[in-house]
């Protein structure tokens, strides 16, 4: 296995869940019936200690806004569903671009 | 209370998850700050989203939202002239005139000339254009010259330049250039065009960028390419919400190292420029 810079590393994962928050919210967006899919698919691409363990504290968030906005979702209760998408989308970018400038 | 156990309403936009979000949020407002929303919507919109009068103050006093431009949503309802859904929001203004600034929506496509003079004359503060759902170019000739109609009474103008939007620079800089004493906001900020909005409306002071469901880190890139003076706060309701707009503006001004001292102007003070 490659040694990655941490910081990279950590970069890398961040834009992993980034990318599947946003499939997620254009799926919500456009009512596709798979929606509930890819929000599943965001919530799996944050599971799991993030590498070394830096990012624990935006990830637990995030965790947390995806598992209540699936859960709100399925009970068709739109508006704090995309909200708590958009604002884990919102924390994971944020956070990707303070990571480059470190 | 919804089947997962979850608050419905407004308190479910701040509960939970969203909870220690709102709390920052808060935190970041300054003391005393009357927040105006740029952007939000009164009416029915063809993809069954609703919000009333009613609706947008209650969400306005929970978050603590003064003041608020409003206008029709797509409305099915819109009759040649869109005055039915124009009444709609006229209505609710004058039950409620402290709370929202109206503004008129038309299609260009249509013959506007009477609803637009009649909206003028009833006192409505601005015109709403919206490229993607009436499905026009912002360089075809109509809306150039509504423009223009606009400018001659000095009625401000906000446009759609978000989702969806696949030119909005380049159509828009003539109309621009040639009547620089236009009042124009930028819903959504320009969103795919943003930085490329930014560097060429720069030299444009009556041109407003307004952050509506833009992602944060496309407020990040915007608020660190313009001068913040030129950014107002909005939430698009029903398709945004107060905490997590607010959150978004207020966490790209903190990664973009924006002065504190913008923030009140962000959340108010640009926009009060146009409308006390």
């Amino acid at each position: 296995m490659t040694e990655q810079p941490d910081i990279q590393l950590r970069t890398g994962h961040l834009l992993r869940v980034h990318g599947y928050l946003n499939m997620a919210i254009l799926s919500m967006w456009m009512r596709s019936p798979r929606a509930d899919v890819l929000i599943g698919m965001a919530e799996a691409s944050a599971r799991g200690e993030g590498p070394g363990g830096s990012d624990e504290e935006l990830l637990e968030k995030v965790r947390a806004l995806i598992r209540e906005s699936r859960e709100y979702f399925a009970d068709d209760d739109f508006p704090p569903a995309i909200g708590r998408m958009r604002v884990a989308q919102d924390l994971t970018a944020l956070s990707i671009v303070r990571l480059a400038g470190e | 209370m919804t089947g997962n156990g979850h608050e419905r309403g407004i308190e479910a936009l701040t509960s939970g998850a969203m909870a220690s979000v709102w709390e920052w949020t808060k935190r970041r407002i300054p003391s005393g700050m009357e927040i105006f929303d740029a952007h939000a919507h009164i009416g029915v919109d063809i993809d069954g989203r609703t919000m009333t009068g009613d609706g947008m103050r209650e969400r306005m006093q929970a978050a603590s939202i003064v003041k608020s431009i409003v206008f029709p949503l797509n409305d099915p309802n819109a009759r040649d002239d869109y005055s039915g859904p124009n009444d709609v929001v006229w209505s609710a203004y004058e039950e409620q005139p402290d709370l929202f600034v109206p503004f008129f929506r038309l299609n260009p496509h249509l013959d506007y000339d009477r609803e637009f003079a009649r909206c003028i004359e009833r006192g409505f503060e601005g015109l709403k254009l919206h490229p993607v759902s009436q499905e026009f170019e912002l360089d075809d000739p109509k809306v150039v010259r509504l423009f223009g109609m606009a400018a001659e009474v000095d009625l401000p103008v906000l446009i759609h330049a978000g989702f969806a939007m696949q030119r909005i620079v380049e159509p828009l800089l003539p109309t621009v250039e040639k009547h620089p004493n236009l009042r124009l906001i930028l819903g959504h900020a320009a969103m795919v065009e943003t930085l490329e909005a930014a560097r060429r409306f720069e030299g444009h002071p009556n041109v407003l960028f307004e952050t509506s469901v833009v992602q944060a880190k496309d407020l990040y890139v915007l608020f660190c390419s313009l001068d913040p003076g030129r950014i107002s706060y909005g939430s698009d309701i029903p398709y945004g919400d107060y905490p997590s707009t607010l959150h978004a503006t207020l966490a790209a001004v903190d990664a973009a190292g924006v002065p504190e001292e913008h923030i009140p102007g962000i959340l108010s003070g640009n926009i009060r420029r146009w409308f006390g």
